[in-house]
């Protein structure tokens, strides 16, 4: 049987585990020391700076601050103080320029209208990326529950059921962990990439449209039983209880050709874990696809409470392989191959190193280069419907701002 | 102003929805505002407004046109805000009496002392419940949304008043308006009430 030193788990590495601890301290609030977030604040400016352009372009600056604009302004006031111009308009001219005063604030307010939704969402989302802070949030808490095992194994470590039992159990909270944020990262990008659009158009093959399919009608399933239960907790509880009725009629016949009784309980182990996998996957990619990350109960509430889920699970698991000495053999031999345990430490500080500094960088950062990418678009189409306006209204506003001139000298004419 | 000049007023834009030409309206204070309001709720069966404060329809509106030295009082001696104030409700309580109705609100943003301070609260709740009035709020932190102009449009017959300076209330109303223009306005109301959230009831 494999068994930790009494070096812990992390044996000479613990300093540099205080290091990455101490450096994730700095990425956990929105400020100036936090280095990940400044970078992306400098990106943050440019597309604020895009949305202030964009703004101007569909306010018809250029038309509403001519001269031109100016005087028709005049033409159609009331005022009777107004004595340069209002003597000298006629009905007719007044009602020509009142209906182009207001044709000019449709189109602008149209202009407008069209990019409001996709400007709202891209600034949502860019407001709502919380990912950067709370993945380090979450990294921190699990390399402090690391510290927590490394200490229980120095102490312990010479019982080999704390050993296989903290071992199993820290394993497990680190492979749930990855795949609950490789979840999370997928939903943020998700986000960013219908961030500037209205309607997105997916091309999938046979193999994803047969997946998407039966996720569909997970997620039909899911729906089905919603009233049931108001909380996601007691959602899961039910799909899981139907999931594993259905794994254990699966057991039932699957175990008939077993002879062996560890076998027997491999497989009764096994078809349980896709009953408690299979809702949770499906409910997991319906949030994925219902974009979690606008949620408003999406916050650090949110990832504690999966947190514990986890450690607790975890935690289950470890305690369950010192029941079946036949799995825990199976999965020690997997976890801790050697002594100093160099692939459990590597594959840990990859997870930790990504999770807490490199997806937080990198995914923004894609993320927001993507919409500056469709707001220059969207820049580009809203200047030239503003100068296609700017033609169109242009020849017509200066053509009515002469008429008054031309009516005077022909009403001097003798 | 009078209320015998508000109510002429009122009279030359009931001609003007008779009328077959698009006709425009230069507003320049609170009293056009309240008498266009009342028009389109007498006339027409759905109206949607963007507006700032839901003002036409707060007593505030109308304490102010009694305070302005402009105004008169009326022969009885009842100030005129006071005077709109009454026709209003009863334009309401005309356009809440078919319960297919629709009157539609975007508000810029929204503080609770709004809904406090209603002309006619049991009338606009009444109006809510039966789900006649709807009232969405924009968020403080929407972009672009001081872009949009305030302003409100009914259909059959067509009116809209746009609003052109925010403080002084001048606006820009067409009667009869042709129904591009109206399709228009509508593009511009969907995109606002779409990202709007209901205000708590």
């Amino acid at each position: 049987m494999l068994t930790s030193s009494t070096n812990g788990l992390l044996g000479e590495s613990t300093t540099f585990f205080g290091v990455i601890i101490s450096l994730i301290v700095i990425c956990l609030a929105a400020s100036h020391s936090n280095f990940i977030w400044v970078a992306l604040n400098d990106y943050s400016k440019l597309i604020e700076g895009k949305f202030n352009y964009l703004k101007s372009i569909c306010n018809f600056d250029s038309i509403i601050g001519s001269d031109d604009y100016k005087k028709l302004k005049k033409f159609t006031t009331d005022l009777s103080d107004d004595k340069p111009y209002t003597k000298k308009v006629s009905e007719y001219v007044k009602t020509k320029a009142q209906a182009l005063e207001f044709e000019i604030s449709v189109k602008s307010q149209v202009l407008t209208s069209s990019y409001f939704e996709p400007v709202n969402k891209i600034s949502q989302k860019i407001e709502n990326s919380r990912e950067p802070l709370f993945a380090p949030y979450y990294t921190m808490i699990m390399l402090m529950l690391i510290f927590i095992g490394d200490e229980i194994l120095r102490e312990f470590g010479d019982n080999p059921i704390v050993n296989n039992t903290v071992m199993v159990t820290l394993t497990t909270f680190i492979v749930l962990s990855a795949i609950f944020w490789i979840f999370l990262w997928l939903a943020f990008y998700a986000g960013y990439q219908d961030a500037g659009q209205e309607h997105i158009e997916t091309k999938q093959n046979k193999w994803e449209k047969a997946i998407s399919s039966a996720l569909g009608k997970g997620h039909s399933l899911l729906k089905s039983v919603d009233g049931l239960s108001e909380t996601s907790m007691g959602k899961y509880c039910l799909h899981t209880f139907i999931w594993i009725i259905i794994s254990l009629v699966m057991y039932c016949f699957t175990a008939i050709p077993l002879s062996k009784a560890s076998e027997t309980l491999c497989s009764l182990i096994g078809w349980i874990a896709i009953g408690v996998c299979v809702p949770l996957f499906i409910m997991t990619d319906y949030r994925v696809k219902h974009h979690i990350n606008t949620d408003k109960n999406y916050n650090y509430g949110f990832l504690l409470k999966h947190l514990c889920i986890m450690a607790i699970g975890s935690v289950i698991i470890g305690c369950i392989t010192i029941l079946e000495p036949t799995l825990r053999t199976y999965l020690l031999s997997h976890i801790t191959g050697s002594p100093t345990h160099f692939w459990w430490k590597a594959s840990a500080t990859v997870f930790i190193i990504t999770n807490a500094f490199i997806l937080p960088l990198i995914i923004p950062y894609y993320g927001r280069k993507k919409i500056l990418g469709d707001l220059k678009e969207m820049v580009k189409k809203a200047d030239e419907a503003e100068q296609n306006a700017h033609k169109e209204l242009e020849p017509r506003l200066t053509e009515l701002c002469r008429r008054p001139q031309q009516e005077t000298h022909q009403a001097e004419k003798p | 102003m009078t209320l015998e000049e508000a109510t002429n007023y009122y009279i030359t834009l009931v001609e003007a929805i008779n009328g077959n030409e698009t006709t425009y309206f230069k507003n320049t204070d609170r009293v056009h505002n309240c008498e266009i309001m009342r028009s389109m709720l007498n006339e027409s069966n759905e109206i949607n407004m963007f507006c700032g404060e839901m003002s036409v329809f707060r007593k505030g509106f109308y304490r102010h046109i009694d305070n302005d030295p402009a105004h008169q009082n009326n022969v009885d001696n009842i100030p005129l805000g006071t005077a709109l104030q009454n026709q209003l409700n009863g334009a309401i309580e005309h356009f809440l009496q078919n319960e297919n109705n629709s009157l539609r609100i975007v508000l810029e943003r929204y503080k609770a002392s709004y809904t406090e301070d209603l002309i006619e609260n049991t009338l606009i709740s009444r109006g809510i419940r039966q789900n006649t009035i709807q009232i969405r709020t924009l968020n403080d932190n929407t972009l672009m949304k001081d872009n949009i102009d305030h302003f409100s449009f009914c259909t059959q017959p067509n009116i809209s008043r746009i609003e052109q300076d925010k403080e002084n209330r001048s606006a820009l109303c067409a009667v009869k308006l042709d129904d591009e223009n109206i399709k228009s306005l509508r593009q511009v109301f969907m995109s606002l009430w779409n990202i709007a959230e209901p205000i708590p009831c």
